[in-house]
């Protein structure tokens, strides 16, 4: 792998920009491999280099019925946080926020990871005192997290209308200050052309339509590109965790669901960190090159469509400009659906499956993006020692069975409410 | 914007609506064999692409509850029932004759 730095963009430059490599090779899949991870998505990449670099496991090859970067990874709002009251998810998703700070220096690619923090809004004394709880619950295990005055919330983000004469003024904040967001196509560019250069096979348009199993053991997958035999597989494929892991014979706890986001125009630099609020059920934030970035409830019914329909855009619009009412001149530049896998308890599905060899890292919710390189690092020693990792333990599959749900807001098994 | 059919008010739009769960969580199954099964009932979902019969409700209306056969993938609409009547498909999705 060739370094990129400031030597190399200076060089190049010089050459006319035309000796540059491609960042990962156009792999041909072989006929066989020790693990084959079906989804070339920011978690399947991820436990790819993983695997290499912590684990010496190269023999390895990644599969994706689209292009890199075509999924989810490209699909969602890009925040990063941990700010989590479960002890489950506290673990995993903290041990996460904790890699995405030296990320880019470990990849050698700009993930453009950016420590802006990120606050939540109370409309109401009850809404302080459930902030509270959930800053206490995480400042005992370590994580950091402040809560902020009205005042302080009114100064640190002028552009904020949450005064007296607002639907819902602020009472208040809390904070994750190590919180931020990164760039999402980076993400998994850079975990392809480290996982790459380690020897990992990137195999793009290539769908896994059938599974191959004996005795009750995997022994390898059927694609689009022909017969592929492995030891392990396993299943990384955000938005159809279930249609995959039904080939195999298994039936989940997952709802398939339409979550939106859309972007504005770009505009000068405005809101420098991430707003979310207990009262309106939107999150807004402003990328690196200007443009307002809102999020959405989910549309409320199952689907795989991946688009959105109109009165969430209405709804996600309407929060941000009761917050931001001077974004209302702005246009709408773009806006798009993922496929979220809800679980029944809000929390994903990690670990082992009842067929030997096959494996499941899938049902993120709404956690997916933040939690990419935790996961990975897990999910990979998860795979390479045939047991769930400590971190992901929790997430193991038949948890519903025996009454361990994770559960972060208390809500039932009707995912659209989680 | 999605146009669905209440049994009772004729063709409204789907903001008056809203979605309750997959049908296959109302068949109930009695008896102290039956745990197993009625864990797979409440926590786990066939979730396969195509049609799949739901419970709605018509909340902003006349609020009643309907049983809609819909596609997950292109959101067509088959049939929307009052919820009673009986389901047109089994609970793996597929069409009875």
């Amino acid at each position: 792998m060739r370094n990129y730095s400031s030597y190399a963009l200076i060089k190049n430059a010089l050459t006319g920009n035309t000796r540059w490599t491609p960042a990962w090779r156009n792999a041909r899949p072989r006929k066989n491999y020790e693990v084959i991870i079906i989804g070339g998505g920011g978690h399947g990449l991820a436990t790819a280099y993983y695997l290499a670099k912590n684990h010496g496991i190269t023999d390895v090859a990644v599969l994706d019925k689209g292009w890199i970067g075509g999924g989810n990874t490209g699909r969602n709002t890009t925040i990063i946080r941990s700010d989590y009251l479960l002890e489950e998810n506290a673990g995993l998703y903290d041990f996460s926020l904790g890699l995405w700070a030296g990320l880019s220096r470990e990849l050698n690619f700009n993930l453009m990871f950016s420590e802006r923090g990120a606050v939540t809004l109370a409309h109401s004394e009850a809404h302080l005192n459930q902030l509270a709880r959930l800053a206490n619950a995480m400042l005992l295990r370590g994580v950091n997290a402040e809560l902020l005055t009205r005042e302080e919330v009114l100064k640190e983000i002028p552009v904020l209308d949450g005064g007296a004469g607002t639907r819902w003024p602020v009472e208040g904040a809390f904070r994750q200050p190590e919180a931020g967001t990164a760039r999402h196509d980076a993400v998994v560019w850079g975990y392809a052309r480290a996982a790459d250069s380690l020897g990992v096979d990137i195999v793009e348009q290539c769908e896994v339509v059938g599974m191959n199993m004996e005795k009750g053991r995997i022994k390898g997958v059927q694609t689009s590109q022909g017969v592929i035999a492995a030891d392990k597989v396993a299943i990384v494929v955000a938005g159809h965790t279930s249609t995959v892991a039904a080939l195999a014979g298994l039936t989940l706890p997952v709802e398939s669901h339409l979550l939106q986001a859309m972007v504005s125009e770009p505009i000068k630099p405005v809101l420098d960190t991430v707003v979310m609020s207990m009262a309106y059920d939107g999150y807004v934030s402003q990328t690196n090159k200007g443009e307002i970035v809102m999020g959405a409830e989910l549309d409320g019914y199952p689907s795989y469509s991946q688009r959105g329909n109109l009165p969430r855009i209405e709804d996600c619009v309407r929060y941000t400009l009761t917050m931001f009412p001077s974004f209302s001149g702005l246009r709408l530049m773009r806006s798009w659906a993922g496929i979220n896998d809800m679980t029944m308890d809000g929390s994903p599905l990690i670990g082992p499956t009842p067929v030997d060899g096959l494996y499941i890292n899938g049902g993120w919710c709404y956690g997916g993006f933040k939690t990419i390189p935790g996961s990975g690092w897990a999910f990979a020693d998860t795979l390479a020692h045939d047991r769930a990792h400590r971190l992901v333990e929790p997430y193991r599959l038949d948890r519903f069975n025996t009454g361990h749900t994770i559960n972060e807001n208390g809500h039932g098994p009707l995912p659209q409410h989680h | 914007m999605q146009e669905i059919r209440c049994p009772w008010c004729g063709p409204r739009v789907q903001t008056e609506f809203e979605y309750y769960c997959d049908d296959s969580l109302l068949t109930e199954v009695w008896g102290s064999e039956a745990v197993q099964q009625n864990l797979d009932r409440v926590f786990l979902r066939s979730n396969h692409l195509g049609y799949h019969q739901e419970i709605w409700q018509h909340t902003h209306g006349c609020r009643g509850w309907l049983r809609v056969l819909r596609h997950n993938l292109t959101h067509e609409i088959k049939e929307s029932q009052p919820l009673g009547s009986n389901p047109v498909v089994d609970k793996d999705g597929r069409m009875q004759s």
